[in-house]
């Protein structure tokens, strides 16, 4: 028969009420909660009885602390006087329990009681929860930056979906659970003060919220892993296996340090100090591996393109020029997401002279997956034209409106800087966004191809 | 209205204060307070641990003695002080009770 039992408790770490209920109700069944562990809380075999639990903080205590400080144990003992007896304690959480039927409680003072706990919270959960929703603001600025600047790239690559929603959720998480705590600290000041009370902690409908967003977060990021294994190449498949094991060998190596350095007594600066030594080594370690074995192994000529014999791309430079005795070096990319797909393709005529001087065709189309959102992902590709000359203030190039009737077209750009028009144009065919560089002043019969290749309704091939 | 911090005591407060007239440590503290009162009056621990703090950082009591980790404290001038103007306050309540109502009545 099992003595221990390990179980993920989901509590917010200021939800007393919450905590204290579960451990009375797992006493009930004769599990009393001996210790917390980083991901799990360990409960121990004993006699089924009724027992009452009290959570109270202690503001002085650390999570990386070897043990309760002189202090800690002081309030300890004066807890173990009153019949309160210790069953674990995290950072500056304890959990006593008592067995005598109507205990007097740890705290009598309900506004002593909410300066205490908001005391505790300042020195760890709030601090947490701060930095978090910076990281997180900070991250999605950048993205909505990123997508602004770039709208297509960004739209139809799934690291950016999935990053933007596991930034998204994380942002929606501290926001819920910082706005929950402030509120729980407003209403129970006000009723300590002025009833004499102390209310119920934080609901757990905002724990309830919080899993959801986390679920959803971690679903998309099991997609992404499940998509870049199933169409991405060898040395993505590398990189997403490198970087899970990594991030589970991370924590790993982080609880393990944190635990033996608490263990060997050492003061809390020198635990701090060993962890985050730990974690930059691990962390500089695995990052150098992945690019280590990327630049031995990786081959940049290689076709990106998910299959090893790449169907013919639906315009090549051969369609539209002759290409005499050179041989032409051909790349494929495809990509996307559930929003837009993308499809790219670069043509490059070797002739054995100037590489730069040799005669190329790209080309990457942009389709919209989801019909309903073409107005939208258009509007952003107008504001993309009409934004795009100026980058953090510098005047760079622009794209100009021109006539798409020769390429078929609803929208025709072409891309011009302060000497002249270059090479690049951007076209709009229903829902999709095309790009192209073609060398010179394309004839009428290579805009007729580009329409009938580009812009007609059958999508090249289907990846 | 907010209790403004250390104008007015609580019963805990008083009674904790009352307490260190003599050298006593936590401990005896939450011993006494109930005995003294006849059970009306309890101190939880987290409590009084708090107010010990407290008081110690204003300058009511100081520390007297620390015996492993047992600390005994005991009243301050700064702190009987406080004490008294605590015992006029209720008893210049106590007298205007008497004065409505007149001795002996407990309505």
């Amino acid at each position: 028969m099992k003595n221990r039992k390990r179980i993920i408790e989901f509590y917010s770490f200021c939800d007393y009420d919450g905590y204290a209920r579960r451990f009375a109700r797992m006493a009930e069944k004769g599990w009393l909660i001996e210790r917390f562990e980083p991901f799990f809380l360990v409960y121990r075999r004993i006699e089924p009885k009724k027992l009452t639990f009290y959570i109270s903080y202690f503001p002085k205590a650390s999570e990386f602390e070897p043990g309760p400080g002189s202090e800690q144990s002081e309030f300890i003992e004066f807890c173990e006087h009153t019949g309160w007896k210790l069953a674990a304690r995290s950072a500056q959480m304890q959990v006593f329990y008592n067995e005598s039927e109507d205990p007097v409680p740890i705290e009598t003072d309900p506004v002593l009681q909410v300066e205490t706990i908001h005391k505790a919270m300042k020195r760890s959960y709030l601090p947490l929860h701060f930095i978090l929703l910076a990281v997180s603001v900070y991250n999605l600025f950048n993205r909505i930056r990123s997508l602004v600047w770039k709208p297509f790239s960004m739209l139809s690559s799934n690291s950016w979906l999935t990053g933007t929603m596991i930034f998204t959720m994380l942002l929606a998480v501290c926001l819920l659970e910082l706005t929950s705590y402030f509120r729980w600290h407003h209403r129970a000041k006000a009723a300590a003060e002025e009833r004499g009370e102390l209310i119920a902690s934080v609901s757990r409908k905002v724990m309830k919220a919080e899993l959801a967003l986390g679920a959803a977060a971690f679903l998309a990021y099991g997609v992404y892993v499940a998509h870049i294994f199933l169409e991405g190449d060898w040395y993505k498949r590398l990189i997403i296996v490198a970087l899970l094991i990594g991030m589970a060998l991370g924590i790993l190596l982080v609880a393990l340090v944190k635990q033996r350095m608490k263990r060997a007594g050492l003061p809390r600066g020198v635990t701090i100090a060993g962890i985050v030594a730990a974690a930059t080594v691990f962390a500089i370690a695995l990052v150098s591996s992945v690019v280590a074995v990327g630049v031995r192994y990786y081959d940049a000529d290689k076709p990106s393109v998910n299959l090893d014999d790449p169907p013919d791309p639906p315009l090549a430079l051969s369609d539209l020029m002759d290409t005499g005795t050179g041989w032409v070096e051909s790349r494929q990319s495809s990509g996307g997401t559930f929003i837009m797909s993308r499809y790219g393709v670069s043509e490059y005529l070797r002739t054995g002279g100037e590489r730069w001087e040799d005669p190329s065709l790209q080309y990457e189309i942009y389709q919209v997956r989801l019909p309903f959102l073409t107005p939208l992902v258009r509007y952003a590709a107008q504001q993309y034209v009409d934004g795009n000359h100026k980058v953090m203030g510098i005047t760079t190039s622009l794209y100009i409106s021109m006539n798409p009737e020769p390429w078929h077209a609803d929208k025709a750009f072409r891309r011009a800087y302060d000497r002249g028009l270059l090479d690049d144009w951007m076209f709009f065919y229903g829902n999709r966004i095309v790009f192209l560089h073609i060398d010179g002043e394309p004839t009428r019969e290579q805009k007729d191809l580009v329409a009938a290749a580009l812009g007609g309704h059958s999508f090249p091939p289907e990846y | 209205m907010p209790r403004a911090k250390f104008q007015t005591m609580t019963e805990q407060m008083f009674y904790m204060l009352l307490c260190l007239k003599n050298e006593c440590c936590g401990m005896d503290i939450l011993d006494r307070v109930p005995a003294m009162t006849g059970g009306a009056v309890n101190v939880g621990s987290g409590t009084l641990y708090t107010l010990l703090e407290q008081f110690l950082q204003v300058g009511w009591i100081r520390e007297t003695r620390v015996e492993g980790r047992r600390r005994s404290y005991i009243l301050t001038p700064l702190g009987c002080e406080a004490l008294g103007r605590e015992y006029r306050r209720i008893t210049a309540q106590a007298e205007d009770y008497r004065r409505i109502f007149g001795e002996g009545e407990t309505k």
